[in-house]
């Protein structure tokens, strides 16, 4: 931590040891906790998939089948969405949209706590179900009847429920300190036109969540009551209408679409115009055009069921509107292009990642306009085309966008640079698996390869292109180890990387690195989209430098007073209680009473904590 | 713990707030405007699957026989009075007046447990006339949709009594109102979906 911080008069919690962890509310800590597991639970979807690929590497295989292979591949999809690439996008969020604010820390603070809580218990929870009678096995939508009774009799389908409403009460609550905090906290001169756009589709991404999860969470609890307590919501004996479970799934499952692609989106748009050194070509445009995208998110969601049988009225309606998101996304790529297009490029990792992802999100986009035209949907969908496609956007899109966000922010995080030669290394293999695994599987869906079966037989041309993608999938596992052994040495090892190693323009680039427990010592004014090239690169200084305390300022400094909220277990009592009354409603009742206690007891506690409470010395920290 | 007004003002706008803006709209209430945004998200789900699923032909009692207006119609106004309740308690508490602000908060939470007590008699006379959760399609749909409003209504006066708890050790002035009036955009909230739910359930048989 910079020298100039021990001059503050303020008190320094600890930012060590098992506790501190456990009740931090500090966005930095909390987002490195979001990202710590979610890179954890990246290892396990992964390994997942790996398992997945090796079955198939040849026909006839019998390295894992039947019931298992259910498990493992509704498993994979689960976990990658909701517990590696959501968490990913938010701890991101959380460690650097206050720090690009100008901002202290969040909004709500340990409703940020409890959001990062009820991630992790939530994963520790869906992974147990392994080992508590089997984990569920209907894919990772989970369409009724087969996740109803008595198709999918046993605990695993519960165990989804309630891990998916976890996530979703942690998504809520992200959701709405990521409103609040954007509107609200923004330094003075940061308009809502010089938000950066890693902020505008943070924004986007909040509402998207906030008006689509609470779709997911109907469907899933109707599902819950159908299956524990007979009612007949998708049990067409009863009059009820397995549909229904489609309609509400998919208003969730389409705008979530854009809630892993948005962010990702904005990190690229954060690392073009550093590594290009010339400012974001069409900023307004790319802006706007990620509030396009997530409105039209909420429009398109019944092109998941062409298939189906509605009307043929609706289905050329959903395809309409499925086909008008190509155009913000176009207008992006395009601006992306532009971007780089005369620039000094620098070809260091982050920029890698980011032009990897406009070219394999451009494929993910145009195998996606396929999948909006009904017919040739009615050809392809629930094939291994679906497959290709949605691992171009999501994979070949989302997760290398994070890479390049992990190599860009790692310095700024750890105060250490990621080693470059090694980031290259990794770069390569995970393109080039990213190709050899997804375009075979692209060409075999066209050839009729249906997903989810678990083996197929020899001689339908399938074995060569099977063979090849599981070859991929071996690449990126190995440049994830690359990643794995470049992260922990550089964690270590590291070049020191100094406030601004990158000669970033946005806010986080003007405090410390790792920055100081409050962000900012004096709060920065912002006069344009471009606020730390400005400080570096204009005359006019006004008003105040802030890469160092000024002689004069620092004497002003002591009488500052930076209130910090203090650390509170209650967020972490609050999401056991919600954790031990999910292990009720699978199990057994009365240990939901259990859980409510718990619930009542961190509730009762949280309101009555008195987080202006004169704060007692640190034992170490700043 | 030291629970005084000055003490626990701005209990949770304190902490990032960089610069105070003028005419902006406190941290606090604009959280809760949002969460009541995704929450009218999961009220139109249960109510566009009931609108879907209630008159799906079946076995059992249908909504014509089984739902009749005279409890809810009694509980709709119940719900509304408690709106003006909860006004009257937040514009005593804005004088200062923190007595009267705990008076009136448990009248609002006292109809807030009249509306669960008569929800509950309608929900035995169901019963007794054989609808229940499981019959039919729609004893599902109905008891899910109300159930979860009645859930919404208990979370509401448990929200009323612990902060009538605060309230008499001091912990609201005239200065430190807002977590008084978030309390209140929630019942509101609560009270509007009910108006929903009884056009939508009752009127609409």
């Amino acid at each position: 931590m910079a020298t100039h911080t021990a001059s503050l008069s303020q008190p320094q919690y600890s930012t060590g040891g098992l506790s501190a962890w456990l009740t931090t509310v500090d966005h930095k800590m909390i987002g490195i906790l979001y990202l710590l597991g979610a890179g954890f639970f990246l290892l396990v979807g992964g390994l997942e998939a790996l398992l997945i690929r090796t079955q198939l590497i040849r026909p006839e295989n019998t390295f894992l089948v039947g019931e298992t292979y259910n498990q493992v591949l509704t498993m994979h999809g689960t976990t990658m969405v909701f517990l590696v690439i959501m968490p990913m996008l938010a701890g991101m969020g959380n460690y650097i949209v206050p720090l690009m604010l100008g901002a202290r820390d969040m909004a709500f603070p340990r409703l940020n706590a409890f959001g990062v809580w009820m991630f992790l218990l939530g994963g520790i929870f869906l992974n147990l179900s392994f080992i508590l009678g089997g984990a569920p096995a209907a894919g990772w939508f989970s369409y009724t009847p087969l996740s109803n009774t008595p198709f999918s009799p046993g605990t695993g389908i519960d165990f989804w429920i309630f891990g998916i409403n976890m996530f979703g009460i942690s998504s809520i609550s992200a959701s709405v300190n990521f409103v609040v905090t954007i509107l609200n906290m923004r330094a003075p001169g940061l308009t809502l036109n010089r938000l950066p756009i890693f902020v505008w589709t943070t924004l986007t991404t909040a509402f998207l969540l906030l008006f689509a999860l609470p779709s997911i969470a109907i469907a899933t609890i109707l599902l819950y009551l159908d299956r524990n307590l007979g009612m007949n919501f998708y049990r067409a004996s009863g009059g009820g209408d397995p549909l229904i479970w489609q309609h509400l799934f998919w208003f969730f499952g389409h705008p979530e679409v854009y809630v892993m692609i948005l962010p990702a989106m904005g990190i690229v748009s954060e690392i073009l115009p550093v590594f290009s050194r010339k400012p974001l070509f069409g900023y307004t445009a790319v802006a706007y055009s990620s509030v396009a995208i997530g409105f039209l998110g909420f429009t398109v969601w019944a092109h998941h069921m062409f298939a189906v049988g509605l009307p043929p009225l609706i289905n050329a309606a959903f395809a309409f509107s499925s086909m008008l998101i190509a155009i913000p996304t176009a207008i992006k790529i395009f601006n992306w292009t532009a971007t780089l297009w005369g620039g000094n490029i620098q070809l260091r990792p982050p920029l890698l990642y980011a032009v990897g992802f406009i070219a394999l999100f451009i494929i993910g986009g145009l195998t996606g306009i396929y999948l909006a035209v009904v017919p040739i949907d009615y050809q392809i969908t629930d094939t291994y085309f679906v497959v290709g496609h949605l691992h171009y956007v999501l994979f070949g899109g989302s997760l290398i966008a994070i890479f390049g966000g992990i190599h860009y922010w790692f310095p700024k995080m750890t105060g250490r640079m990621m080693d470059e030669r090694l980031g290259h290394w990794q770069f390569w293999l995970l393109f080039l698996g990213a190709l050899l695994a997804f375009i075979p599987m692209l060409i075999v869906g066209v050839e009729g390869m249906p997903r989810r079966v678990y083996t197929y037989g020899a001689g339908l041309g399938w074995d060569i292109y099977n063979l090849l993608s599981t070859l991929g999938a071996y690449m990126i596992a190995v440049s994830v180890l690359v990643f794995l052994y470049n992260f922990f040495f550089s964690l270590f090892r590291g070049k020191p990387a100094g406030d601004d190693p990158w000669d970033g323009h946005t806010l986080e680039w003007a405090t410390t690195s790792p920055p100081a427990v409050y962000n900012f010592e004096v709060v920065p004014v912002v006069k344009s989209r471009r606020p730390v090239w400005d400080m570096k690169y204009s005359s006019d200084h006004h008003p105040r430098r802030l890469d160092g305390v000024q002689p004069e300022a620092a004497h002003n400094l002591q009488d500052v007073h930076i209130h910090l909220p203090p650390p509170s277990w209650w967020p972490l009592v609050l999401s056991v209680g919600i954790m031990i009354m999910a292990f009720g409603f699978v199990f057994n009742w009365i240990i939901i009473l259990v859980g409510l206690v718990v619930f009542l007891w961190g509730v009762s506690g949280w309101i009555q904590q008195d987080v202006n409470a004169p704060q007692a010395p640190a034992g170490h920290g700043g | 713990m030291a629970t005084g007004t000055s003490s626990v003002t701005d209990t949770t706008s304190h902490a990032a707030a960089a610069v105070e803006h003028e005419g902006m709209i406190d941290t606090r209430k604009m959280g809760v405007w949002t969460f009541l945004g995704s929450e009218v998200i999961f009220f139109g789900a249960l109510i566009v699957t009931y609108l879907t699923l209630h008159n799906r032909p079946t076995s059992g009692p249908t909504a014509h026989e089984s739902l009749s207006l005279l409890i809810p119609t009694i509980n709709t106004m119940i719900l509304l009075i408690s709106s003006v309740a909860m006004v009257m308690g937040l514009a005593a508490l804005r004088d200062d007046n923190v007595k009267g602000m705990i008076r009136w908060i448990l009248v609002t939470a006292g109809l807030g447990t009249l509306f669960l007590i008569l929800k509950g008699v309608e929900y035995y006379e169901h019963s007794q006339e054989g609808l229940t959760p499981a019959v039919n399609v729609f004893g599902s749909v109905y008891y899910t949709l109300t159930g979860f409003h009645a859930l919404h209504v208990l979370i509401g006066v448990l929200w009323m009594l612990a902060a009538v708890g605060l309230a008499s050790r001091g912990r609201f002035s005239a200065r430190n109102y807002i977590p008084i009036e978030i309390m209140g955009l929630y019942w509101h909230f609560v009270d509007l979906v009910w108006v929903a739910v009884f056009m939508v359930v009752y009127l609409i048989r």
